[in-house]
């Protein structure tokens, strides 16, 4: 009890845990909600009462007639509950399948030829493994809330998190210099780290209550079905084929004790790993790597790979166990065929049995000051290869030095830059009818400025187009016809070139949801900019050497002017990155050649200087973007001047900078106003149309963070 | 080479923390002997312009070094009395990091660091992380940045804290060798440090300049009869006599 209360007592950590819950749970209310709190509320009531219904009305049925019962209805609700049904009637079915199948298979040539072989033992085990289920009598009932919290994992990832900002406690004393002085006192080894051990337990207890057992119970409040959990688990189309002869009830008791062990298997080694390391940073540089290649192992073997050991051998299946309870797989063990929920388990408890008395041991017999092992005299090599590189760094380098791999910036920009390059940078609009279709091909050949060509290839298609009246390519001829008089209007009216545009296609990149997915492609990458600018300032303020900087010759002027030098080049490389994307798949989703359309042909932009090109509004566009990063960039640094550890501002900066803009996404639009991300991302300039108003709020901004760099600069300067 | 305090006054809050202090340094080595809070490191911290003086002047050659910016800065090398270091640096980078805020041209930086390391005794320690050093080292380490570039203007608070005695030996050896044409400030309030190697002393308390002369003549200055009668006459009597206490910390 004395450790939790110790590990709770640091507010920073306290304040952690709860970011960490209310990110896992905003991410999964965002995940039942389909992203949009706002509008997904009232979508997920009304989805939640239809399914309800539906259910309450085919459960009155034969399940035979509720197949047709459901037929032709097109809601979601409907085709889960088809789905369901589906899978309910083809059960018994698909049990004598894979009988028959082990049967079949067992004489084959290829793999019943040896009995000693995997692929005969495996065909053998699966037929003995099913003939255990093959009497269990699935029942329709409502099954949802457990299959939306199955499929959500967002929750058990934070919770993983979690874990490890415990484990990373432990290691509190040797931060602090305490080691020593607990090491000597009776209690300070090997009672200690058994306290440490139990501590665990009830944080991954705590944590599975938090991130799983409270998701699940919104998914009840949301859908119902407590009254369903008597129902055999294999009832749930997901659950098909879990060998497991229990209850829905049973099987979520099970998991719980099963995410507990998980939680708490993680926890051990991540921390017998890291007590082996004196090398924060060298830590955290294996620790990162290590995750890295487990979830490449998790994500991309295959359950039929050669090594698919890897992936449920790991440590993600530990974060997921519920996929060893879903998935039936089978892996070549030494030749015999054994199931992953039995390997994972078994192996899970030989983990605990070895590194729990491990750590133990190793802790209580592990003095506080090591003699040089051999990783150590290794780092230091390591060190001496590097100081001669180091020495030779220049001002900025050696900030950027400071930045990136003393301050662990590294990764931040590793993870960011990966982040914003797999971000969706646009969705594509497809036509939504047949006229749409055919004006899409007209525009395809006719589109660019309107020439004497473009009226002659008019008047062919409508010759063409004799005798087919009423016909969605008249329509579309119609439409066709109408935008080549409004181009041709509004540019004798604007002075510039009337050009023929896919208005569909270039409203695509423009249009409220494109402001949205812009918004996020401004919130993302911000976040790491700040978290890489946060510690620039703050760094210095806790390593105490202000004085002996302002005492050198550069230590005033010259290190402010690299410290937002580094900190805007953050904020250019990623909000350039993410700028040279989103133009590169605008202008393949346009062409090339329509990039040079003058702006006054397209309805959206009319407001705007008609004589513009596309390519040149762009280019704009993107200098707005990375103009009003570099003020983001100026704000984190003037929070940084004033604080002691990066980690406060980074608090800081995402309560003050992030959360304005992230809070219209749950339909607090009103925030939008305060937030500086609406002119980072610049597209919803054009979707607010507020006009005037948005260029006075990027005045402000910009002045604030004018001001913010003068203020800086005034108090860095002053002794 | 002159430095001039003239009439220099500092106050945190109510707090008078230096009182219209004047005195002039030449080329050579300044002990400033006081008690904690007397105001050393005020002192300090104003010449270095880490601290904003309330009124007074300090000159360099004739012209205030708030004017000479930069140009002041080129010829100080300072050791702070906290012990500030980058804990994830070595020994060497925060070595070539101070080199380069102090101006030295790329290619004389390893130079200057391979220079300083072994005057300042730390060559084996060259490759190791700072959070690995001990207080001395750490100690060491600071004075090593201050020597860096061979500045005009030595200031030292607090040098010889957490060395051991042969360590404050050799410290005060090498500052003796240096005074040949700099001047040494060395802040201290253990009067063993100075006794032998500072030309010049002055002592402190609560912000003002009590008394200042070289050692022999403020052992001259003790009233006859002053002394107990077991009391030898040299500076640690003249401490006690006027700044009272225990003069070796």
């Amino acid at each position: 009890m004395a450790e939790i209360k110790r590990i709770l007592s640091d507010s920073r950590r306290r304040l952690l845990l709860i970011l960490l819950l209310l990110m896992g749970l905003g991410g999964y209310g965002l995940g039942l909600f389909g992203g949009w709190l706002g509008n997904g509320t009232e979508a997920l009531k009304e989805e939640a009462a239809q399914y309800r219904d539906l259910l309450k009305v085919i459960k009155t049925m034969p399940l035979s007639e509720a197949g047709p019962y459901l037929e032709g209805r097109d809601a979601p609700a409907a085709l889960e509950l088809k789905k369901t049904v589906e899978h309910l009637l083809d059960y018994p079915d698909y049990m004598e399948f894979v009988q028959q199948q082990a049967v079949r298979m067992s004489q084959s040539q290829l793999a019943g030829g040896n009995p000693n072989s995997f692929a005969y033992r495996n065909i053998q085990k699966t037929a003995a493994d099913f003939a255990r289920i093959r009497d269990v009598e699935v029942r329709l009932g409502s099954q949802k809330a457990v299959s939306v919290w199955i499929m959500q994992r967002l929750p058990e990832l934070f919770s993983a998190m979690g874990i490890l900002l415990i484990v990373l406690s432990f290691f509190d004393e040797k931060k602090t210099g305490l080691r020593e002085l607990i090491r000597s006192c009776p209690g300070g080894r090997s009672i200690l780290t058994i306290r440490r051990l139990e501590a665990l337990l009830c944080f991954s207890a705590l944590f599975t209550f938090l991130f799983s057992a409270l998701p699940l119970g919104i998914s009840f409040l949301v859908y119902g079905g407590w009254e369903d959990l008597s129902c055999p688990v294999q009832s749930i189309p997901l659950f098909g084929t879990c060998l497991l002869r229990v209850s829905i009830g049973g099987w979520i008791a099970l998991y719980f004790l099963v995410r507990i062990l998980c939680g708490f298997t993680l926890g051990v080694l991540l921390w017998f790993i890291l007590s082996f390391l004196k090398n924060w940073q060298f830590s955290w540089l294996l620790l990162a790597l290590l995750l890295a290649g487990e979830y490449m192992a998790y994500t991309h073997i295959a359950p039929q790979m050669r090594f698919s050991f890897l992936r449920y051998i790991n440590i993600f299946a530990c974060i997921y166990p519920d996929e060893m309870f879903r998935t039936y797989v089978n892996i070549n063990c030494f030749g015999r065929s054994v199931g992953t929920l039995t390997l994972m388990l078994w192996l899970m408890g030989l983990l605990l049995f070895i590194l729990g008395p491990a750590l133990v041991l190793l802790e209580g017999k592990r003095h506080a000051v090591n003699a040089r092992t051999g990783l150590k005299k290794l780092l230091e090599w390591f060190d001496q290869m590097l100081d001669k590189l180091r020495g030779r760094l220049g001002l900025l380098a050696a900030e950027g030095y400071k930045q990136l791999m003393i301050n662990g910036g590294l990764l931040f920009l590793l993870a960011g830059l990966w982040v914003c390059a797999q971000l969706g940078v646009a969705y594509r609009s497809y036509p939504g009818n047949d006229a749409e279709r055919m004006l899409d091909q007209y525009l395809e050949s006719m589109q660019g400025p309107v020439t004497e060509a473009s009226r002659e290839e008019m008047e062919q298609i409508r010759e063409a187009l004799a005798g087919a009246a009423g016909s969605s390519a008249e329509e579309a001829f119609i439409l066709l016809e109408q935008q080549l008089q409004r181009a041709w209007e509004r540019a004798q009216a604007g002075s510039y070139e009337a050009w023929l545009v896919n208005e569909r296609l270039v409203k695509t990149y423009l249009d409220k949801d494109m402001s949205s997915i812009q918004r996020w492609l401004s919130i993302v990458p911000s976040f790491f900019i700040l978290l890489l600018c946060a510690p620039l300032f703050s760094y210095e303020n806790q390593s105490g050497t202000r004085a002996l900087l302002r005492g050198s010759v550069r230590g005033r002027q010259g290190i402010f002017l690299r410290k937002y030098l580094l900190g805007c080049g953050t904020a250019l490389l990623f909000l350039g990155l993410i700028s040279v994307r989103t133009y590169l798949a605008y202008r393949a989703y346009l062409g090339p050649q329509m990039m040079a359309v003058p702006i006054g042909n397209i309805p959206l932009l009319q407001g705007g200087p008609a004589g513009l090109s596309l390519n040149a509004f762009y280019g704009l566009l993107m200098l707005q973007r990375l103009l009003m990063g570099c003020v983001l960039a100026c704000l984190v640094l003037w929070l940084s001047a004033r604080m002691r550890d990066w980690l406060s501002v980074a608090a800081a900066a995402c309560a003050i900078l992030i959360l304005p803009g992230l809070l219209p996404f749950f339909g607090i639009e009103w925030t939008a106003s305060f937030s500086l991300f609406p002119h980072i991302s610049g597209i919803e300039w054009i979707d607010n149309q507020k006009g005037m108003q948005n260029v006075l709020n990027a005045g402000i901004w910009l002045a604030l963070g004018a001001l913010s760099v003068w203020d800086n600069y005034r108090r860095w300067r002053k002794a | 080479m002159e430095l001039t305090i003239q009439n220099v006054s500092k106050k945190y809050g109510s707090k008078v923390a230096l009182k219209d202090f004047s005195y002039t340094f030449h080329e050579g080595i300044y002990g400033i002997l006081g008690a904690n809070g007397a105001g050393k490191s005020t002192l300090l911290g104003l010449i270095t312009d880490n601290i904003k003086r309330d009124e007074g002047r300090i000159l360099l050659n004739g012209t205030d070094i708030l004017q000479q910016g930069k140009a002041f800065r080129r010829l100080l090398g300072f050791m702070p009395q906290q012990q500030g270091l980058y804990e994830g640096m070595t020994v060497t980078a925060f070595l070539a990091y101070m080199a380069r805020l102090k101006e030295i041209p790329g290619g004389r930086v390893c130079a200057e660091i391979d220079r300083v390391l072994p005057l300042t005794n730390l060559s084996d320690a060259a490759h190791k992380k700072c959070y690995a050093l001990s207080g001395g080292m750490r100690q060491r380490l600071l004075l090593a940045q201050a020597l860096l570039g061979d500045p005009k203007i030595l200031i030292l608070d607090e040098p010889t804290a957490g060395l051991d005695p042969r360590e404050r030996g050799r410290l005060r050896d090498h500052i003796a060798q240096l005074a040949q044409d700099r001047i040494v400030l060395l802040a201290t309030h253990i009067v063993s440090d100075i006794e032998a190697i500072a030309d010049d002393v002055l002592l402190m308390r609560e912000g003002s300049l009590i008394r200042s002369g070289s050692p022999s003549e403020l052992v001259e200055s003790l009233p006859p009869g002053s002394l107990p009668p077991d009391q030898r006459p040299d500076l640690e009597a003249v401490y006690l006599y006027y700044l009272g206490g225990d003069p070796n910390g």
